[in-house]
């Protein structure tokens, strides 16, 4: 091909890239007003599905403020808005409050500020699953985690478990699709945990 | 008929749900963005659709004016539907008798590209997305259109190239192409354009001295003038198919330019 021919072919594809630049800026700044909308449609929706969902928790002794689910669903709003996610219908919460209300390591003095962390850890890690989990995926596992090698720490929950099982599914991780989320991450755990039989055989010779 | 952010975004989240199988509670704003854009591509579709209606009247656009936006939505999903498939049948047509004539991107635009079109177009929740990148560029380009608006605009132009490549000898088209470059097979050009270039200046030639009748003329009478040989040439061989004159007079502006440069 003639360099001529060639620097054309090449300006037309820069032209082209430039277009679509363009066309996303501009297209952003339109998106965050629609849903900036939404999103205060929305929480009308679910500050009364949140406050309904006290019924079911108060049998394990934990319940939400009106004060505590207002701040959860600003936290929820701020979190939207950090990873550009739209919600609809009544949202994440009221499932989060039915997974995590039975956990023996949510108390009624950490609830609001369990729910609010376990919210910005569910948003955080669907946009890093590239929405290939569904929510009730993502709640399952999490649950399960929380309550086994995580101890509580959402920490820990964030940092171990849910960036390697997230890191999985991205490769093409697809068994968790059968196997029900039960003991889903041992593969993927780089951390040596006490085995429950090694453990007691460990404070039997201590003992002994 | 304009409609409201108000009146749009329940069809957003409707199709939202539909999108994510009802299995989660939220999507990213591109994913939004996309289905949002997949609505008032169907509302275009339906207005379109009731402009270009042969019973186009004033009944009926005050029954455009009373519809919500979710009939109009739903309208209009069908006639992209229909256009859809009018193109899968229009895609299928050409491809039983085209011929490249060697040139790369002609052909993977036509043959290859277009069946995978049909195969990943998501008429439901991104009906605006050509998804092809068209390389091949035809004679009126197609900017401005989306979606199987675009497809089917450009299939209608690739049609028409090749009902007019198919009365010409192929010995000849590959003349005309060698003639324009020796490695027009890697070029993006326009084959119809070449060969109809090349046609004209040998019937120019035919009658005189090129030069002369180029320096002789305004741009508007030489317009005029090789408007007139191509829709002799359409009457005489192609039964005065008038979409095919009309595609290929828009390239003589651009053949003026041509023929202007190479004078200078």
């Amino acid at each position: 091909m003639k360099s001529k021919d060639l620097y054309l072919v090449n300006l037309r594809y820069i032209i082209l890239l430039l277009l679509i630049k363009m066309r996303y800026i501009w297209r952003c700044g339109m998106s965050d007003k629609i849903f900036e909308m939404m999103l205060l449609e929305q929480q009308k929706v679910e500050l009364q599905c949140v406050l309904a969902s006290n019924e079911k928790t108060k049998q394990f002794g934990v319940a939400l403020t009106e004060e505590e689910a207002q701040m959860l669903i600003t936290c929820r709003r701020d979190v939207l808005k950090n990873e550009r996610r739209v919600e609809f219908g009544e949202g994440i919460l009221p499932k989060l409050i039915d997974a995590f209300c039975d956990s023996q390591y949510v108390e009624k003095e950490n609830y609001a500020d369990t729910l609010a962390a376990l919210q910005e850890v569910f948003y955080l890690y669907k946009n890093e699953s590239m929405d290939e989990l569904t929510d009730d995926e993502l709640i399952s596992f999490m649950r399960e985690q929380f309550d086994g090698v995580c101890y509580g720490s959402i920490e820990y929950l964030g940092e171990t478990c849910l960036e390697r099982f997230i890191r999985a599914v991205r490769a093409g991780y697809e068994d968790y699709k059968v196997n029900d989320n039960a003991d889903e991450y041992n593969q993927f755990s780089e951390e040596k945990h006490w085995d429950h039989k090694l453990y007691l055989e460990s404070l039997w010779d201590l003992l002994s | 008929m304009k409609y409201s952010l108000e009146e749009l975004l329940p069809l957003v989240t409707k199709l939202s749900k539909k999108y994510t199988s009802n299995e989660s509670t939220s999507v990213t704003y591109e994913v939004a963005e996309q289905l949002m854009g997949a609505i008032l591509y169907c509302i275009n579709e339906n207005k379109k659709g009731t402009m270009e209606t042969e019973e186009f009247s004033s009944e009926l656009i005050n029954y455009q004016k009373n519809l919500t936006a979710e009939d109009a939505y739903n309208a209009g999903y069908e006639l992209v539907m229909k256009k859809a498939r009018r193109a899968n049948e229009l895609n299928t047509l050409i491809g039983k008798n085209f011929c490249a004539y060697g040139n790369r991107a002609y052909s993977e635009t036509v043959i290859d590209g277009m069946p995978e079109f049909f195969k990943y177009y998501d008429a439901k929740f991104s009906p605006q997305d050509h998804l092809l990148t068209l390389d091949y560029p035809t004679i009126l380009p197609i900017e401005g259109h989306c979606g199987i608006d675009a497809i089917y605009l450009y299939l209608q132009y690739i049609a028409l190239e090749q009902k007019f490549l198919s009365l010409i000898p192929y010995d000849q088209v590959i003349t005309a192409l060698m003639c324009y470059h020796n490695e027009y097979e890697e070029l993006f050009i326009n084959i119809c354009s070449v060969v109809l270039r090349h046609i004209l200046r040998h019937i120019m030639n035919e009658k005189g001295s090129v030069e002369e009748l180029i320096a002789s003329f305004t741009d508007e009478q030489l317009l005029d003038y090789l408007k007139n040989m191509v829709k002799l040439l359409v009457d005489e061989k192609y039964e005065g198919e008038l979409s095919l004159y009309k595609y290929l007079s828009e390239d003589l502006k651009a053949f003026i330019l041509e023929l202007r440069s190479k004078k200078s």
